[in-house]
């Protein structure tokens, strides 16, 4: 007998996913019962964060015992502390989101029910998405995570911006979408097979005569990921989409969706492209876009992000460049002569995604502590520091880990990923990075100088804000978590390093494991 | 191989050939007198009442909408249905959530007006 | 405490049994060096937070005795240090802060401080200077409303020095690095409601981000090469190389590039041509300031860079050589722009950038222990110099008015004398000490560097010693002429300014009369051996810390006596006989307009020149500055002030109001353009996936 505990927390059916569909579903029912929206909001807000501790729980359940990556779902979907790093990663977002959204959700005129009903469903899909480990469901799980956000994105209905930016992401979004798909259906067509690590396997057969087209489909695929990650030149939507989407989306956005996004791409290069030396080394192929795109990122990201007077559009071009960062990260992952360099730059992918997300999810949600109903941008942080140093102080925090500065979190991630890159011969482009990384520091700290140096602008009325816990909370959050990463790293890093390990390791086919589903009856 | 494709090519030709011949044939020695009558919408011979680009209520397609969305959902549900003997109490548990989902959005669209009609 | 004091008695007794070189350093010590760094920290700390509700003489109070309680930690451990450690440095407790992979090895790098005879003159110097400068501060920042952030900046400028100095590792020096920059890059902009002024902290910033792009670079090459960023491992590990002479021809190049990339950062940190421009600029901020941060303390940074990786600066061929040319050239060409500044301020700018050039000429030329000792000797008499100076404006600015350039301009000073006695003595002394006069601290620093010039076996020696002659000459003739115009002669600016000056409060006064005295028995620590038998004792002391490069290192082999007579009679006359013939020359009345009336007759080219600053600024502007501005401008006039400003920005407004049919028709278009780019894009991607 299947003990129902364990179907509750453990991962034979994916528990996190259905805490936070079930959490869901709450938070909108609620929405519809209540009487008065003002009196709802505190029971929908504990009920998507009582989703999301769930959630937790069953990962960190998981994650301590002693167990094997396995597949599960008829080898749908891949349990590895790669996948539940990355899932505590999408975890930390929504759960910002959720503290953020607290106070926001008055600007909006929305129920919390229904927007925190759509950040959970999105997180799902997210969920979903850095496990999956077949063609299928990587599509099933992108989409159900994209047609949310596309949503969210649109959710102010009174803002025209706010439209837009959910019709530009829509559009420009199914456009990648059937990148993604044909890219799909190539790599199908080819090797006859969903799973990644077939995928993988049957590429790396020389003699097979249509491996070009394979490579088309692979190629398409990356660019319906690099989409989704804002890299160059699949970027234009990104300070659109950012600036106009209310402030806690475009946290959530920056954060879950980029940790969603990098970590089904990071899987898919270890697994589906084609291993060379017996599944020694991780194949170089196709690095020549990946540097391109990484290095085009790094430099537009940088260089646009210095001209911008938004603070908001400014931080939409600072993720552009995260994302060259991390891009970085997968080329060198590529270009470690063994397999174990490649997981060194594996976990520096995970670190600094970690880093970044307390960092920008830090920074959005201080933007929308400032934000007022004639700025819904929160873009005026002139003399902050004057009004609430307490804010000024951690927006100082997230600004200097963004920009790599040491005791922050953003030093030893930058430091991990330029080191992991120029050991694995990238110099280049390590070059590169660091070059835009300095232009980099030049706008992170002018935000800095706005709000120490600056005077107030007058008229500018105290935050109406202040009471506003949940931002509050977050920030304060955020910004210990950015100095705790900056000063004592080792436990995180071991954590990263222990999460890329399962996934670089010499392939072996994973036991599929359906202890619920017993093998179907033969026919006869 | 060669062959199928050779005779996928010289399929594709010939079929170009004939249709794009017939439709020469047609336009070059047939008789051709525009008029109003012949290049309007073709209207099962019924003279035009109005213009067919026409404003409709937005329900119609709330309604459109609701219903496909409900009937691809649906029919998500019978694969586990022909086999749910497989799948046990775990397969009941999952399939209850989605079902749960489901009537959850059903409500949803119910409470929010999207089903009224007045 | 009383246990620790114990405790520590009783284990410093111990250490000083042991003959060995393990040190089993006291607690009582290495507590007082963790809090070194960390008392000026938490007077940052409280200044930050709660600054706002303490009076202007409370928080200023509370700066000095943070940074004094430091000073007083850095003379526990240099005690220590000096009697019992037996030459063994003395090491804080550390915390490992990060292990990684880094080109194949393991590589740990520490929060942790090494105190040994370098530390020991920067600890002393920073502190103790420090502390002068905070007291300082409470009498000059007095009536400014920004007192607490002020305040705060200083103290935690302290403690990025703090850890720049003592860090025993490059990450931890880099650390310091970028933090004593952030710190002035706050200070010289701290008055931000002057334009000038932010753009000065924004001049200043940029030119040190290339420096420290140097400075990246060389610490990347040498934690590749040698594996360790630890400063005394490196300092082990490259004595050990230079043993090996196979491997070090071999890998000559690794060591040339990481020294030059270094000395890059140097140069951008202790501006030395060609990025020196910031130095200057830099002015604009409170004169403490620039008496602290550009004159005593952070300028050296550089120097003490190279200083402690003498050992791998031992290894490189070239560079040393190099160093000594740009740091005379340097010292003369700074020189010569300071013999015609106007701004009493920009005078003393120019005479740090060359005096910072003679210190690099001693690096270069292997002198390690005379580029410390005039670092040392600098920071008393340009700190006084520059509190001095401070005095004065502070004291003229009474008429002025705050913030009035023309409380800073030497043409509309002079007799001063009368008002400021204190001032103006203090400041005589720091000037006599700058120009090399015998008895004061500058003449036996300097004098020890072009003497190591004359006597160096490097081609460059001669011409350095020309130049360094040259600036020699220059630095007492402007020094003369600075001390003249402001305090002798008649009184040119308006009467009701001389109404107003007066000698400054208690608070300044003190910390001058202090500093006074230090540059002149300053140098007295380190009397050269031909003088009344000097024994040469600082020297002795720092001797064993650096590695003398092989050029440098036959100078005791040979009796250099009347070289050494010869050259520092030459010197003094030169030093004496400017600063006479500059003081002289500027003391009697009308004495600017006329050298104006000259200039505008016979030399006005080069006088014009030299006031204009070489013309360095405009060249900079048209050739870098400008480039980037318009290439950045090409990036945002097409792809975003054409397509997303113009469109988006600017267009969304309208939608805001109403989503009027035009503006729908616009959006339509540039998503489509979007997807342009997107499709061109992916077809380039996928070309070369498929190619590469």
């Amino acid at each position: 007998m299947y003990p129902l505990l364990e179907t509750l927390f453990g991962f034979d059916v994916f528990m996190p996913v259905v805490w936070l569909f079930l959490a869901a579903v709450v938070c909108v029912s609620i929405e519809l019962g209540a009487k008065d929206r003002a009196g709802a909001k505190l029971p929908i807000f504990y009920a998507a964060l009582g989703g999301v501790l769930l959630a937790f729980v069953s990962l960190f359940n998981t994650w301590g015992g002693a167990f094997e990556p396995h597949l599960i779902l008829n080898g749908g979907v891949m349990i590895d502390r790669f996948g539940l790093f990355l899932c505590a990663g999408v975890l930390i977002g929504t759960a910002l989101c959720c503290f953020t959204s607290l106070g926001a959700i008055d600007r909006l005129r929305i129920g919390l029910g229904d927007f925190l009903g759509l950040v959970l469903v999105a997180a799902s899909g997210m969920l979903l998405l850095v496990t999956s480990y077949d063609l299928i469901m990587i599509f099933l799980s992108v989409e159900l995570m994209s047609l949310a956000i596309y949503v969210l994105a649109g959710i102010n209905r009174s803002s025209g911006r706010s439209a837009e930016a959910a019709m530009k992401y829509f559009v420009m979004g199914a456009f990648a979408s059937g990148f993604l798909v044909l890219g799909m259906a190539l790599i199908y067509g080819v090797t006859q097979t969903i799973s990644l690590a077939e995928i993988g396997d049957a590429l790396a057969a020389k003699d097979n005569a249509y491996r070009n087209v394979a490579m088309l489909g692979i190629g398409m695929v990356v660019i319906g990921f690099a989409f989704k990650v804002g890299a160059v030149p699949f970027h234009q939507w990104v300070p659109d989409v950012y600036t106009g989407a209310p402030t806690p989306v475009t946290g959530f956005m920056a954060v879950a969706v980029k940790f969603a996004a990098f970590g089904a791409l990071g899987r898919f290069v270890v697994e589906a492209f084609p291993d060379t030396l017996g599944g020694e080394k991780f194949s170089p192929f196709g690095m020549g876009m990946f540097w391109a795109i990484a290095a085009l990122s790094m430099v537009i990201g940088n260089w646009l992000a210095v001209t911008q007077e938004n603070v908001k559009r400014m931080l939409a071009y600072s993720s552009i460049a995260h994302s060259g960062y991390l891009l970085m990260g997968i080329v060198a992952m590529q270009a470690y002569p063994d397999s174990l360099g490649s997981s060194d730059a594996m976990s520096a992918i995970l670190f600094y995604l970690l880093v970044y997300a307390f960092g920008t999810g830090g920074a959005f949600a201080l933007l929308t502590w400032t934000a007022t109903d004639s700025n819904e941008d929160g873009g005026d942080l002139r003399g902050l520091a004057k009004r609430s140093p307490g804010m000024a102080l951690a927006m100082s925090i997230f600004m200097l880990s963004l920009a790599g500065i040491p005791l922050t979190g953003g030093f030893i991630g930058k430091y991990m990923l330029f080191s992991s890159a120029i050991e694995a011969g990238e110099i280049w482009l390590a070059v590169i990075g660091i070059l835009a990384s300095i232009v980099g520091a030049f706008y992170y700290l002018r935000v800095i100088v706005l709000m120490y140096m600056k005077d107030p602008t007058p008229g500018e009325a105290e935050a109406k804000n202040a009471d506003d816990w949940g931002v509050r909370f977050a920030l304060l959050t955020a910004s210990i978590a950015t100095v705790v990463l900056g000063l004592m790293p080792n436990p995180f890093v071991a954590r990263a390093e222990n999460a890329s390990v399962t996934i670089s390791a010499p392939q072996q086919p994973a036991p599929v494991l359906n202890a619920a589903i017993p093998a179907a009856p033969s026919r006869s | 191989m060669t062959d199928r494709v050779l005779n996928l090519v010289i399929f594709a030709g010939v079929l170009c050939v004939v249709a794009g011949g017939a439709a020469a044939v047609g336009s070059l020695f047939g008789p051709a007198r525009r008029g109003k009558t012949k290049e309007s919408p073709y209207e099962c011979g019924s003279p035009i009442l109005n213009e067919t680009r026409k404003k409709f209520d937005v329900r119609f397609f709330m309604l459109a909408m609701i219903f496909i969305l409900f009937d691809i959902e649906t029919v998500l549900l019978i694969p586990y249905a022909v086999q749910y003997e497989r799948f046990g109490v775990a397969g009941l548990v999952i399939a209850g959530i989605f079902f749960l989902g489901l009537v959850e959005s059903l409500i949803y669209a119910w409470k929010k007006g999207a089903l009224d009609w007045k | 405490m009383g246990e620790l004091l114990t405790s520590f008695l009783l284990s410093a007794a111990d250490t000083a049994e042991k003959s060995g070189n393990v040190c089993e350093c006291p607690h009582m010590a290495k507590l007082a060096l963790t809090l070194v760094p960390l008392l000026p920290l938490l007077g940052f700390v409280i200044n930050a937070f709660w600054g706002k509700k303490l009076t202007p003489k409370a928080s200023g109070t509370l700066a000095s005795l943070s940074i004094g309680a430091a000073f007083v930690c850095a003379l526990i451990v240099t005690g220590h240090y000096v009697w019992y450690a037996n030459g063994v440095a003395v090491e804080s407790y550390n915390v490992s802060w990060f292990t990684s992979q880094l080109f194949g090895k393991e590589f740990d790098v520490n929060l942790g401080l090494r105190f040994d005879h370098l530390s020991v003159v920067m600890a002393l110097v920073i502190t103790g200077v420090g502390t002068l400068i905070h007291i300082y501060s409470v009498g000059y920042m007095a009536h400014d409303k920004g007192y607490w952030r002020y305040f705060a900046y200083l103290n935690l400028f302290c403690f990025a020095m703090l850890c720049l100095a003592l860090g025993d590792n490059l990450v931890l020096l880099f650390l310091g690095w970028e933090g004593v920059g952030l710190c002035s890059y706050l200070l010289i902009g701290f008055w931000y409601e002057d334009e000038e002024k932010a753009k000065a902290g924004k001049k200043a910033f940029v030119v040190n981000r290339i420096g420290d792009l140097g400075f990246l670079v060389g610490m990347m090459l040498l934690a590749w090469h040698f594996g360790t960023l630890d400063t005394a491992e490196l300092t082990k590990s490259a004595g050990e190389l230079a043993k090996n002479t196979a491997e070090l021809t071999q890998n000559q190049w690794v060591f040339n590039a990481a020294c030059i990339s270094l000395f890059v950062g140097a140069v951008g940190k202790s501006a030395q041509i060609p990025l020196y421009v910031w130095l200057p600029d830099a002015m604009a901020g409170p004169t403490p300031v620039s008496a602290l941060i550009h004159a005593a303390t952070m300028v050296t940074a550089g120097v003490y860079m190279v200083c402690r990786l003498s050992a791998v600066y031992a290894l490189s061929t070239w560079v040393l050589p190099a160093i000594a040319v740009v740091g005379a050239a340097t010292a003369i060409f700074a020189a010569s722009i300071g013999l015609v500044q106007r701004d009493i301020k920009k005078v003393l700018a120019y005479s740090t950038v060359s005096q910072l050039g003679y210190m690099f000429m001693a690096v270069g030329l292997g002198a390690y222990t005379f580029a410390v000792f005039h670092l040392m000797t600098h920071a008393f008499f340009k700190a006084l110099l520059f509190l001095g100076s401070g005095s004065v404006i502070h004291s003229l600015e009474h008429g002025y008015g705050h913030g009035n350039p023309d409380s800073q301009d030497l043409r509309l000073m002079g007799g001063l004398k009368e008002k400021m006695p204190v001032t103006c003595w203090t400041m005589v002394i720091g000037g006599l000490a700058l120009s090399g006069v015998p008895i004061f601290a500058g003449f036996f620093s300097k004098d020890e560097i072009i003497l190591s010039a004359w006597l160096s076996e490097l081609g460059v020696g001669k011409p350095v010693w020309i130049l360094g002659i040259g600036a020699a000459a220059m630095t007492a003739f402007y020094t003369a002429r600075l001390i003249a115009l402001t305090f002798f002669g008649k009184f040119r600016g308006p009467h009701h300014v001389w109404e107003h000056a007066h000698e400054s409060p208690r608070t300044m006064t003190v910390p001058l009369v202090i500093l006074a005295i230090m540059s002149v028995v300053g140098g007295l620590v380190n009397i050269p051996h031909n003088l009344a038998h000097g024994a040469d004792n600082f020297a002795q002391f720092l001797s064993g810390t650096f590695t003398t490069p092989s050029f440098a290192q036959s100078h005791g082999e040979h009796d250099h006596t009347s070289a050494e007579w010869g050259n520092m009679l030459f010197s003094v006359v030169i030093a004496i006989g400017m600063f006479y013939a500059g003081f002289k020359y500027y003391s009697r009345d009308g004495a600017l307009s006329r050298a104006d009336a000259k200039a505008s007759a016979g030399l006005k080219p080069v006088f014009t020149t030299l006031l204009n600053k070489y013309y360095v600024d405009e060249l900079y502007e048209k050739v870098i500055v400008r480039p980037i501005r318009i290439g950045a401008q090409l990036f945002f006039v097409f792809i975003d002030m054409l397509l997303i400003d113009l469109v988006f920005v600017n267009g969304s407004a309208f939608v805001m109001g109403a989503l009027s049919h035009l503006m729908r028709r616009v959006q339509t278009g540039v998503v489509s353009f979007y997807l342009y780019t997107f499709s061109i894009g992916a077809v380039i991607l996928l070309l070369v996936l498929l190619l590469w």
